[in-house]
């Protein structure tokens, strides 16, 4: 098997790092996002009340 | 638009889009992701490693089209001194700026099996390149000035200095010999140069990410508005019981 080389499994190496780099950015994302918006609006309703 | 340009209105709509556009966004992003990965067919050239296709475009759209909304905004708040323009800027900044650390890790991972390498200094990637520091500056520039109380003049002037990149990002794969394939898709050319098999995931991805791209900057904005409403009252509280 001298010169062979072997070819690594396209769907382990790449496709799937890609897919969970991209969803997992994504998903980050939308909860910073959405973390930051419901803590900044509850502080500015609190202070509104007070 | 300047009927939108104030915020008690802008935050009306905002507060009813905000989940509307966040679950169509999930939906097609899911759909797509879902054909894409399991029911369209390898490509005949590439194989499998095509499937990455339906990530690294919708990044791609979004990384540069971010940018020309950040320019947009950028120079309505210089010219027209719009109260949300800023604030969009600001909201649009960093989602651009992941989407572009995306677009380059994931066209990096599709390089590997497909040029041999995980990065070459072709004009494609290096404009991309530039693209993701023209945010990381535009970022850096605009929490110093916000930290000085500052307009944020320096980093809007810087955004639409960037614009320029924007063309040179469209047409490298043109002006130059470079390792990345020319467009597949164009608005001006009747047919695409992608099997219809493989353009529907790619649209419904596109279509999905954008939707959540535009949840993101409307969550954003709305984070900062009520912190510019919350400093706004500290600042009277402590002038009052001084």
């Amino acid at each position: 098997m001298d010169g062979v080389v072997a070819r690594p499994d396209l769907w382990a190496a790449f496709i799937i790092p890609a897919y969970v780099l991209t969803i997992g950015g994504l998903l980050a994302l939308l909860v910073w996002a959405f973390v930051s918006m419901r803590r900044a609006e509850a502080r500015a309703d609190e202070l509104r009340r007070k | 638009m300047h009927r939108y340009a104030n915020p008690a209105r802008f935050l009306k709509i905002a507060r009813i889009a905000t989940p509307i556009v966040a679950l169509l966004g999930l939906g097609l992003t899911i759909a797509g992701l879902w054909i894409g990965l399991f029911a369209s067919p390898p490509d005949y050239q590439q194989g499998e490693s095509v499937r990455i296709m339906y990530v690294h475009v919708p990044a791609a759209w979004l990384g540069a089209g971010g940018y020309l909304g950040l320019a947009i905004a950028s120079a309505t708040a210089l010219i027209w001194r719009h109260p949300l323009a800023t604030v969009a800027a600001r909201a649009i900044a960093p989602a651009g700026a992941a989407f572009t650390a995306i677009c380059l890790m994931s066209g990096s991972l599709w390089g590997k099996p497909t040029w041999g390498t995980y990065w070459v200094w072709d004009a494609r990637l290096t404009s991309m390149l530039v693209l993701l520091f023209l945010y990381l500056g535009y970022l850096a520039l605009s929490a110093s000035e916000g930290e000085r109380g500052g307009e944020r003049r320096g980093a809007s002037i810087l955004a639409l200095v960037g614009v320029i990149n924007l063309p040179i990002i469209k047409y490298s794969v043109e002006w130059w010999n470079t390792l990345h394939q020319g467009s597949s898709i164009s608005v001006t050319r009747a047919s695409s140069a992608i099997a219809p098999e493989l353009l529907q995931p790619l649209l419904l991805s596109v279509a999905g990410f954008t939707f959540l791209f535009a949840a993101i900057v409307l969550m954003r904005m709305r984070a900062m508005l009520a912190q510019q409403r919350v400093d706004a009252r500290s600042r009277r509280m402590a002038e009052a019981f001084a």
